[in-house]
């Protein structure tokens, strides 16, 4: 059943966009009518059916009493179903903003931490069209690659594994880097900044660049937001502290990428800014205190 | 052989390498993950002997290294949780100790079989070992391992001694 799921949802995601603002404007009209129809014709229904029933009272009883139970494991799974529908309305999201082409899938398993290795399973495999090394995302952001797979799982490389590198790009510009984690901290990555000069400011966020032939990168993936930068402008091998906009402790859904975009998104698969007069405080107070860690001139610390 | 009781392990073990890597591993508890299986291999070879132990250790071990998310040197584990199994295992020809003892033991096939899997890893050069993270990995593990020893090691001793002819299983 799960697989009827990812492969129907998979569809949708191909035309994201499209379904989605069909689906708001019918049932824009729609809702109400049906709703009104529904209050309607129920209690007609309900008369018709406690006609019929009358003589077998026990039966009854037996029924409501089996429909009692069902409708209380159904209000405790309630809080979970509206959780997952709103983890995938975010993949949905994600995917139809990038126009990837993306098949939902749910994490199995997770490698124990005594391994360290930062894995996880995936009940999707080749029978859903997953390929090794394919692009791994969530609602959020950017979770890893697909390094192994099989009929029916696959094996996913989170971002935060020691073995995982990804070419980033700082949203808005054109200054490139290699973002790795080291396998430690799950909560912070690193950004290898190639061009010396690059203006990178503490809030800054950061998107996948796209690997060659989109793998196992596609582009324009979110990736996490600069928390602080260490070196100063000029100086070679900066690096960029970035707190990845994925939680890796909780993830469930996740979709993996079977089918590159036709362009680069660019920027527009981030989430809207919103809290950017917050970014320009922490922008002056971060290069300060780069600059009095490093034995760079203090001029040209102050000046970023 | 000890068909009897290789069949227990087996049935013990399968399960548990699917409940560590599907449910204890994604409890996000602080360091390691609570590593039934090091434990249930350890509760078995105190009980079944060295024999029965180090096969335990072997095949929690390869299903450790091979069942997705797996990923890397094949036989790390393997190695580890048959090293545990044999000497927890071996120990037992002595017959003098006590049941606390004993439980300690066990607790401590968690950490051990980790330690042996980290060094030899670290040794075929597995980039993802970092030794920073070692001693808080393996406190961690000791703490998990003792609360699950003193969970599953009675239940381990009394399947053994339903289940098994009597005068194999060793635990008085």
């Amino acid at each position: 059943m799960l697989l009827v799921v990812a492969l129907s949802v998979a569809v949708l995601g191909l035309q994201g966009g499209a379904v989605r603002s069909a689906n708001h404007g019918a049932s824009a009209v729609f809702g109400p009518l049906e709703r009104g129809m529904h209050s309607v014709v129920s209690p007609i229904g309900r008369f018709i059916t406690g006609l019929t029933s009358i003589n077998s009272k026990d039966r009854e009883l037996a029924r409501l009493r089996d429909q009692v139970a069902s409708l209380n494991q159904q209000l405790a799974n309630g809080g979970y179903q509206a959780n997952r529908a709103a983890e995938l309305d975010n993949l949905l999201r994600v995917a139809a903003l990038g126009r990837y082409r993306v098949v939902p899938a749910q994490v199995v398993a997770v490698n124990i931490a005594q391994s360290l290795a930062w894995t996880l399973t995936l009940d999707v495999g080749t029978t859903d069209g997953i390929q090794v090394d394919e692009t791994v995302l969530s609602g959020n952001g950017l979770v890893g690659r697909v390094s192994a797979v099989s009929a029916t799982t696959c094996t996913v490389v989170l971002l935060v594994d020691d073995t995982s590198s990804v070419g980033s790009r700082l949203a808005g510009t054109l200054s490139i880097g290699v973002t790795s984690g080291d396998g430690l901290h799950p909560l912070s990555l690193q950004m290898q900044l190639f061009d010396p000069f690059a203006d990178i400011k503490v809030g800054e966020r950061i998107v996948t660049f796209g690997s060659a032939n989109y793998r196992p990168f596609v582009p324009g993936v979110p990736i996490g937001t600069v928390t602080s930068v260490q070196g100063v402008k000029g100086q070679s091998g900066r690096i960029a502290f970035i707190k990845p906009f994925v939680d890796v402790f909780s993830l469930d859904l996740v979709g993996v990428v079977i089918e590159p975009p036709r362009k680069d998104p660019r920027d527009s698969v981030l989430p809207t800014p919103v809290a950017t007069p917050t970014v320009t405080v922490t922008v002056t107070a971060s290069p300060l205190a780069g600059g009095s860690a490093t034995i760079s001139p203090s001029p040209s610390a102050s000046g970023g | 052989m000890r068909w009897r009781q290789l069949l227990l392990a087996l049935a013990l073990i399968v399960p548990a390498v699917a409940f560590e890597m599907a449910v204890l591993s994604r409890l996000g508890l602080p360091g390691a993950t609570p590593d039934l299986v090091a434990v249930l291999v350890g509760a078995l070879a105190a009980t079944c002997g060295a024999g029965v132990g180090s096969i335990a250790g072997f095949v929690a071990g390869m299903l450790l290294d091979l069942v997705p998310p797996a990923d890397g040197t094949v036989g790390v584990w393997a190695v580890g949780l048959t090293l545990v199994g044999y000497v927890i295992g071996s120990r037992y020809s002595l017959l003098t100790r006590s049941r606390t003892a004993t439980l300690a033991e066990v607790a401590l096939a968690g950490p051990v079989a980790a330690l042996i899997r980290l060094l030899l890893g670290g040794l075929l050069g597995d980039s993802r070992v970092v030794w920073q993270s070692v001693p808080t990995l393996l406190t961690t593990d000791l703490f998990y391992c003792f609360v699950l020893a003193t969970l599953v090691f009675p239940v381990v001793v009394v399947l053994a001694r339903r289940l098994t002819p009597a005068g194999e299983t060793r635990i008085s």
